[in-house]
């Protein structure tokens, strides 16, 4: 199946490239599932149908990850073949210290009386240093600088979870 | 791409349409439609287009469904089989109890005892289905088919399996299962051609359903669903029973299933909105106000209201996104939901389709567009409603496809062995949210039976899970090393019985036998292919990282040696140089041993493949 042999940009018709245009790929998605959904095929052979549910299955599983930033960026790094160890760990002590202190204030803001305003100047405050650190990962990846990527993209992470965290009092 | 088109159906086959019918099998009520040029039938049982999904058992051995209750004589009655659909055995008895209904296990499944013979859940499923086939087939005059059946949202594999088997047993051909909440959302979408984000609250007999969906130009895109397969209509019932028991405690009944049609009609009196309802009860006059209904019912609405949350959070839409609310199921009639939505939601409600009719109807569309009678250019992309995961070290679950994941989906794990020599292997597999394997639900065991003896971490047994439109699960398991392959589809109900694992072993001994062959065929080249492949990995993957330049040079002089001889050489010369290579490449598989069996305490697949 050449089409399962395509990495996930080639399928959707996207340049290789950490910030993509969503709307083609929610555009290119549907299209092709349009074609290839197993439903499309529910009276055709059964080679077909499981063909066609190979296909659907694959486009799905591309679109979730061009769709979340952070599985993009790490598609990327795989498809180039830059994976970093999965045991390999980030060495900025003044990161993680950061990450530490802001693990307890969000710790104290789940007990106190959560105090809207300062939830929402750490959210914001975070979203900041996301953006810059996308920012850093673009650079970096344009230079060939994959370690920066991939420190860059650890550190996102970081702060990631602790939005969903602070999104999740928010909610509450 | 060798994929052929489909053809215009209608172009070639307009004088050819097939008989297909959308079927909802509810808790309380069952109805089958069907979709033919842009009008809906529904078969009527007994002049009634609702049939009440209630099996009558009498004395005689005869069944007889729904509404037909002109026999006479001792019978007795099931109804609401849907709610035990895929319960564990303590669940199971628990809601035995509150039926009043003595069970045991048949088939490794919930079973009834009536007049002495047993029917399990999945067989009085099947009389249900066989009932509804009969009367649209009579109405009709010809051969159904094919069906596409509704599920609620929420159902996990195995319940989905049980109402598969039952269909299986009932000799329906099933076009596809698709999810109740969005069966009406094709209702609704088809009628007003609607765009946007909608939220389909489906609260029925005994489930509750929720699915934020996203209509676009006849693509119909589930972007999150939840629910509680254990809260319904039947537990309002249940509720007001209770109060009527406890406020009234001069009415000596025994069991709370004795209040409940009582409490049913109380209910239904309040659909209307009206201030008080009077209702006389075996000579006492029971009078409940609408201030006390609703305070009655408010922890089971408040608990639907709170999922509908988790579902919007989930799909990452925000509540001012929300186009309106679909009201799905017979329940939603109570007013009150209705107010208690439009507070929170602050959104318009849409209840023009009659709540009952509109999954049926749903799903007869979809049937018309699979069996190619329709030309409508409608999809649906649904979702797992529940996450997929297997058990790793310390009774965890790992998840290998999170819930919400759009269907089908395909994902792969390659599990490695733990022992030296080990040939066996069981990867348990499970569906749920929660952490503990124990607090999910098992879907089954596969078992590897034909692992060709290695040291550990050596073997390299991929796993495929493909989860299809249905949102069913089907297990592949190859050993890539020696191509072992066992398919396993994940049976029903409580994990697999003794009989089916017994099966499984042997179909995957078949296997080996056939692996057996193929190796004394082509001699000992196989195996040291093999060989040759597994180190080479290796080195690949952990060389570097385990031995120094003199021991790689020491691995690579082995490998070269096995390589020259493997075209040419006699067998028990490439034998001999198996035997050497694997005796001086000991440190090195020891090395490994040791790194998998770190990698697996944390938790982690060895090598990802993928």
């Amino acid at each position: 199946m050449d089409i399962l042999k395509k990495n996930f940009f080639e399928i959707f018709g996207l340049p290789v490239s950490i910030n993509i245009d969503l709307v083609r790929l929610e555009k290119s998605y549907t299209s092709l599932q349009k074609e290839f959904h197993p439903d499309k095929f529910s009276n055709s052979s059964d080679y077909e149908k499981r063909l066609a549910l190979q296909i659907s299955s694959y486009l799905n599983d591309g679109y979730s990850v061009l769709k979340n930033i952070i599985t993009r960026i790490e598609y990327i790094l795989r498809i180039e073949n830059k994976e970093a160890d999965e045991n390999k760990t980030l060495q900025d002590s003044n990161f993680l210290i950061e990450q530490l202190e802001l693990n307890e204030m969000i710790e104290s803001l789940k007990h106190d009386n959560k105090n809207n305003s300062e939830i929402n100047m750490i959210r914001k405050n975070i979203i900041e240093k996301m953006d810059i650190l996308i920012e850093s990962i673009e650079q970096g990846y344009s230079k060939s600088n994959y370690e920066s990527v991939w420190v860059n993209l650890s550190k996102y992470k970081f702060y990631n979870n602790h939005l969903h965290q602070i999104e999740g009092l928010q909610s509450k | 791409m060798s994929l052929l088109k489909i053809n215009d159906p209608l172009e070639e086959s307009k004088h050819l349409k097939r008989f297909v019918v959308g079927i909802d099998f509810g808790t309380t009520n069952s109805i089958i439609c069907m979709h033919n040029d842009g009008k809906f039938t529904q078969f009527r049982d007994n002049g009634s287009e609702i049939i009440p999904s209630t099996v009558h058992f009498l004395s005689n051995g005869d069944v007889s469904i729904g509404l037909d209750e002109m026999n006479s004589g001792e019978k007795y009655s099931i109804s609401s089989i849907k709610r035990f659909i895929g319960l564990d055995e303590a669940q199971s008895k628990e809601l035995a109890n509150k039926y009043d209904h003595t069970i045991s296990k048949k088939d490794n499944m919930t079973s009834f005892n009536v007049f002495e013979t047993n029917h399990s859940v999945v067989d009085i499923s099947s009389y249900l289905l066989k009932h509804l086939k009969t009367v649209a087939e009579k109405e009709e005059g010809e051969k159904i088919f094919g069906a596409v059946i509704t599920v609620p949202a929420y159902f996990n594999d195995s319940q989905r399996q049980a109402i598969k088997n039952a269909a299986l047993l009932s000799e329906i051909n099933v076009l596809r299962l698709i999810n109740e909440p969005t069966a009406a959302a094709i209702a609704y979408g088809l009628e007003s051609d609607s765009q946007g984000k909608y939220v389909v609250y489906d609260f029925g007999g005994g489930t509750f359903d929720v699915s934020v969906l996203s209509l676009e130009k006849g693509i119909f895109k589930v972007l999150s669903t939840d629910g509680d397969t254990m809260l319904g209509g039947d537990d309002i019932d249940f509720a007001i029973a209770k109060w009527i028991k406890d406020s009234y405690q001069n009415i000596t009944l025994n069991s709370l299933s004795e209040f409940k049609n009582v409490a049913k009609k109380i209910k239904e009196s309040f659909y209307d909105d009206t201030d008080v309802v009077d209702y006389d009860f075996l000579g006492t006059k029971i009078t409940l106000s609408k201030e006390k209904f609703h305070q009655i019912i408010s922890d089971i609405i408040q608990r639907t209201v709170t999922i509908v949350r988790t579902a919007l959070k989930e799909s990452q839409i925000r509540t001012d996104e929300i186009k309106s609310i679909l009201l799905v199921g017979g329940s939603t009639r109570i007013k009150y939901i209705k107010t208690l939505l439009s507070e929170n939601f602050n959104c318009p409600i849409l209840d023009d389709i009659d709540p009952d009719k509109v999954v049926a109807q749903g799903a007869a569309i979809q049937a018309e567009i699979l069996s190619g009678n329709s030309k409508e250019d409608i999809l649906l992309l649904d979702v797992l409603p529940l996450s997929l995961g297997i058990e790793t070290m310390g009774n965890l679950s790992e998840k290998i496809i999170p819930r919400n994941t759009s269907i089908p989906i395909k994902s792969k794990k390659t599990f490695t062995t733990f022992k030296d020599g080990q040939t066996k292997l069981l990867i348990h597999i499970v569906q749920g949210e929660r952490e503990l394997v124990s607090d999910c639900k098992s879907l089954g065991q596969i078992i590897l039976d034909n692992i060709p003896p290695m040291v550990a971490g050596m073997p390299r047994i991929e796993v495929e899970f493909q989860i299809d439109a249905d949102g069913m699960l089907s297990v592949t398991a190859t050993e890539i090393n020696s191509n072992t392959k066992a398919t396993i589809d994940i049976k029903p109900s409580y994990g697999l019985s003794e009989t089916e694992i017994t099966k499984m072993i042997s179909d995957a001994n078949s296997f080996a036998e056939k692996d057996m062959l193929i190796r004394r065929n082509s001699e000992s080249r196989v195996e040291a292919n093999r060989v040759i492949y597994a180190l080479s990995q290796a080195l690949e993957n952990d060389g570097s990282e385990l031995l120094n330049d003199d021991e790689i040079n020491i691995v690579n002089d082995e490998l070269m040696k096995l390589k020259n001889l493997i075209e040419t050489a006699e067998s028990e010369k490439i034998e001999a140089q198996i035997k050497q290579l694997e005796k001086n490449t000991e440190f090195y598989v020891e090395r490994r041993m040791n790194k998998s069996i770190q990698s697996l305490i944390r938790g982690k697949d060895v090598d990802e493949v993928l």
